[in-house]
């Protein structure tokens, strides 16, 4: 994980009240600045990961995600507006973080990770938060975190409930030894509330906070589970998969 | 005895509940709960949880308790178990 840079007086200034978190604390902060994201993508969760993580302060973030903004992403996609309908998601995107916190450096990439881009992408960074809605993708990811031993960050929601873990290559199950093979009954579409993926988003922004500032337990080899119709928050141990085709060799 | 059984995602969209008791006689395993359930549930049910060879879709995640367990393995239920089905869900 990242070492760290010194803050400026105005850092400083505008991070004091997180400054005060115990455990966290000056070094954590400095940490989070030298550190790099790739958030992926920033649609209902990703949105709400990138903007937690740029208000806290993290130095880079790389955020990718194709297509232009619809009316459907206004329900959740935090980072998108109305006046930008029809125009690219990453641009709005980082028009929005930038408001937020000019210092923050952001590379846009107007794609969904894929095959292709996967293992160049992630080069640019310390830690994965996987916002994506098609296994392929996820696949893709976790399959280059592991290569490169890099954390990984699983967001996923349907309709009120909602799940979260933490990967660590060779210490966590990866997303493969879950899920082997695409999973034939999941559907692109599905229903959510912006509510819902806001939960989890800043849940998961939460667990990347504690992974690059170095405090706190993240979920590890577990897996919360929650289900907004009834409050219902759980967490359950994983099992790694010693047979995994990504990460069995590690 | 019984055990509850929990469902979540589509899996609980196909049974239309969260969770259920279930009364078992003694000494059922996993294995011999499943054939139980799709058979309350129907084929939507079935068709999620079953891959046509007869064994649990992988991607289905099966714990009793908090601990994560495989669908063939040995261990006798016993009561008061809580068994949960997670079918995979995804971002966006
Ligand atoms: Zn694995």
């Amino acid at each position: 994980m990242p070492l760290g840079i010194p803050l400026t007086d105005e850092e400083r200034a505008v991070y004091e009240w997180q400054i005060w978190v115990p455990g966290f604390g000056e070094a954590g902060q400095e940490r989070l600045k030298s550190a790099s994201v790739l958030v992926s993508r920033c649609g209902g969760l990703g949105s709400v990961v990138a903007y937690e993580l740029a208000a806290a302060g993290v130095g880079k973030m790389v955020i990718a995600h194709a297509g232009n903004v619809k009316p459907s992403d206004l329900n959740r996609q935090l980072l998108m507006t109305h006046d930008w309908l029809g125009k690219p998601r990453v641009e709005s995107a980082k028009r929005r973080l930038n408001d937020l916190n000019p210092r923050l450096e952001i590379v846009t990439v107007p794609e969904n990770i894929n095959e292709s881009n996967a293992a160049e992408i992630v080069e640019q960074v310390d830690l994965i938060v996987d916002c994506a809605p098609l296994f392929n993708e996820r696949y893709c990811m976790n399959r280059e975190a592991v290569r490169q031993r890099k954390p990984l960050v699983e967001c996923a929601m349907y309709d009120l409930e909602a799940q979260l873990t933490t990967i660590v290559p060779g210490q966590t199950p990866c997303l493969a030894c879950l899920y082997p093979d695409d999973p034939p009954a999941w559907k692109r579409e599905f229903p959510v509330f912006g509510a819902v993926s806001g939960t989890v988003g800043c849940l998961g922004a939460m667990e990347a906070l504690k992974l690059l500032g170095e405090f706190g337990e993240p979920l590890t080899g577990e897996l919360l589970t929650m289900d907004l119709r009834d409050m219902t928050f759980r967490t359950r141990k994983l099992r790694r998969n010693q047979d995994c085709h990504v990460c069995g060799s590690l | 005895m019984n055990v509850t059984v929990e469902y979540a995602a589509q899996v609980k969209r196909a049974t239309g509940i969260s969770r259920e008791t279930v009364e078992l006689v003694n000494g059922e395993t996993l294995k011999d709960l499943i054939p139980m359930l799709t058979e309350r549930h129907g084929d939507e049910f079935h068709a999620l949880l079953m891959e046509e060879s007869g064994k649990l879709q992988p991607s289905i995640l099966l714990f009793i308790g908090d601990e994560q367990v495989d669908w063939d393995e040995s261990r006798k239920l016993t009561d008061r178990d809580v068994v949960t089905f997670l079918s995979p869900i995804s971002g966006g």
